[in-house]
């Protein structure tokens, strides 16, 4: 039988690059990402005796409420830019993926939080509320509204509400 | 739709570069870092809140009753009508002195439990620590201080330094040199000091009026003990007036006692508290010496003594009161025949009358010219023996109105006097004095509850390994 540390490093060695990416759409930034991945790995620890057996959603509950949290404290010290830092975009549909991008950058945190929840890592309304910590009603309304954001974008054309 | 959407948002994710190799170890290490950081930071958080809860719940305790608190009490000095058994925690009277005092006692103190004097004040529901300075002997029984009349002054044994190796008859205290008079409004005490190569060994302490004390002593030989020791008297004593302190040479002499010719002092027995004492002299020339103890009253105001003569069978010192037109109130010494000696009072005349209906084991004084003040048992026929107060009795029918009445319940405290101003003024109803927590219990908690933290903690973190 493994022990509790094992399992850490195996999930760590498996998922790590899964919760980047997932990271990275809430952050819109790669480093911020792999240091919100470390931050969520390194509070998930204590608790991983208990959570061992499925890990994911509570790292990702962690990686999400991480994130608008995050954004609270640094918001009053960091000026907001209009316009993102360069990435580099090897894939040829670089405008698509450059305008979402931005499209999400203009959701406010926890909307997008509900959005990459719901969308990306296809959860229901219910788990994303519990991952967020906040109700069915709130992830509804914040989902519709982050929606909204992006057709009126024109970003997801005919995208609605998920059913 | 939903597809697309989630396909657009996998695609903006593939955008973001393979993440740099991370040490799983590492992040474990961290985390078990954060977690003990955390749990440390919990419990001291939880010790302090709870050490804050208890201290704040101690002095949320209800100390003293408002409607009766010092503020609330008249300033007239009075004897208050019930004594309490203090706390050992009390205040130093030079802290926040509380005096005039009603009463002076003892009772244990501290941590030690040590026995202190306590002064139980006049004006409030207060009781006091006394710290007398230099004084020694404090709760050996036979060398403890008095208290003046007004209760405004104690007078103690003090200790200090001989000119020669000091004779030790109190174990472990510095050697008597003097006495001291601690002024119990201010705290502040003066000294009057003998000069002695080897100490003295006390005698009398008696306040003979508001600001007259007189003591008496004997000089010490080297080789004195605690048990056995020869002490060449020093001859009258004398009194010392307050205010600076002063330093006596060995012959004495500055203020000498006056006696009819050919007496020396003895005992200092009673004294009416307005300027006269009895005093048992004997005879100086061993030639008279057949002619045995005089009673002398001494007038210390007006100069001068006269023969006092005491009808036969009651008991002077330490157990009787002198009223100044010379009548006395004493218990019957009747060699031990009884368990409780009758009280009696003489007067001038020599007429002696039994006071009927009275337990008295103490006299403390008069309370007026009609009315002695006894400490009595009541109710002695009670299986718990009864209890005590400090009444006032008629001694012509016995009838008596209780002035005070002594500690009951838990605890303990010896009352060594009164201020005896007070007797012909009516007691008043005052609060049990303040209960200072005691920090043992307070230790003790912070204890437990340190213990259940720590307790707690290792169990959380044992569960969180597993």
């Amino acid at each position: 039988m493994r022990s509790t540390e094992e399992k850490f490093t195996a999930y760590v060695g498996a998922r790590r690059p899964a919760l980047v990416r997932t990271a990275y759409l809430l952050t819109g930034d790669a480093e911020d990402a792999e240091d919100l991945v470390q931050t969520a790995l390194i509070k998930a620890v204590p608790k991983w005796g208990r959570i061992a057996d499925d890990p994911e959603p509570y790292v990702r509950a962690i990686l999400a409420r991480e994130s608008v949290n995050r954004w609270r404290r640094r918001r009053w010290r960091e000026i907001a830019s209009a316009e993102l830092p360069e990435q580099h975009q090897p894939d040829v549909d670089v405008a698509g993926r450059e305008s979402l991008r931005s499209a999400l950058a203009t959701l406010a945190p926890r909307q997008r939080a509900v959005i990459v929840l719901r969308y990306y890592e296809d959860m229901t309304e219910r788990q994303t509320a519990e991952a967020l910590g906040i109700s069915v009603g709130t992830v509804k309304s914040q989902c519709r509204d982050a929606l909204a954001r992006l057709r009126v974008s024109d970003l997801v054309p005919g995208v609605g509400a998920p059913h | 739709m939903t597809e697309q959407l989630h396909q657009r948002l996998a695609d903006l994710a593939g955008d973001v570069a393979s993440p740099g190799p991370a040490d799983p170890a590492v992040l474990w290490r961290a985390g078990r870092q954060r977690q003990r950081r955390r749990t440390a930071a919990a419990g001291l958080a939880a010790c302090a809140v709870l050490l804050a809860g208890v201290s704040g719940a101690g002095l949320l305790l209800p100390s003293t009753d408002l409607a009766t608190a010092p503020s609330a009490t008249t300033a007239k000095p009075a004897l208050p009508d019930r004594l309490y058994a203090p706390s050992r925690w009390l205040e130093s009277n030079d802290d926040d002195p509380v005096g005039p005092f009603a009463a002076l006692g003892s009772a244990g103190r501290g941590w030690s439990g040590d026995y202190a004097y306590v002064g139980i004040s006049a004006v409030s529901s207060d009781y006091r620590f006394l710290d007398l300075p230099a004084a020694v002997g404090a709760g050996a029984g036979e060398h403890d201080p008095v208290l003046s009349p007004s209760g405004r002054f104690v007078a103690y044994w003090l200790g200090g330094r001989t000119e020669e190796r000091p004779a030790e008859i109190i174990e472990g205290e510095d050697p008597i040199v003097g006495i001291g008079v601690y002024d119990t409004v201010t705290g502040e005490a003066v000294r009057s000091i003998v000069r002695t190569e080897h100490g003295l060994a006390p005698g009398q302490l008696v306040w003979v009026s508001q600001d007259r004390v007189y003591f008496q002593a004997s000089e010490l030989a080297a080789d004195a003990t605690p048990t056995s020791y020869e002490a060449r008297a020093l001859g009258a004593g004398w009194t010392v007036r307050l205010g600076d302190s002063i330093e006596h040479p060995r012959e004495l002499g500055e203020e000498p006692v006056v006696l009819p010719p050919g007496r020396g002092s003895g005992h200092a027995l009673v004294s009416d508290r307005r300027g006269r004492l009895l005093l048992d002299t004997w005879a100086v020339d061993e030639r008279e010496a057949e002619e045995g103890s005089q009673l002398v009253l001494v007038d210390f105001d007006r100069g001068g003594s006269r023969r006092f003569e005491v009808t036969a069978g009651v008991q002077l010192s330490g157990v009787s009161a002198l009223r100044p037109d010379g009548a006395l109130a004493g218990l019957e010494d009747d060699d031990g025949v009884h368990t409780i000696p009758a009280p009696v009072v003489v007067s001038k005349r020599g007429e002696r009358t039994v006071v009927p209906g009275v337990d008295a084991y103490g006299v403390e004084g008069w309370a007026g010219p009609r009315l002695v003040v006894y400490r009595v048992v009541e109710d002695l026929e009670q299986d718990a023996g009864g209890s005590t107060t400090l009444s006032a009795v008629d001694p012509k029918t016995g009838a008596a109105e209780v002035l005070v009445r002594m500690p009951a319940g838990p605890g303990h405290m010896n009352v060594h006097g009164y201020a005896s101003d007070l007797f012909a003024v009516p007691a008043v109803r005052r609060a049990a004095p303040e209960a200072p927590v005691d920090p043992r219990l307070l230790l003790t908690g912070a204890g437990v509850l340190l213990v259940a933290a720590v307790v707690v903690l290792r169990l959380w973190r044992r569960r969180a390994q597993h």
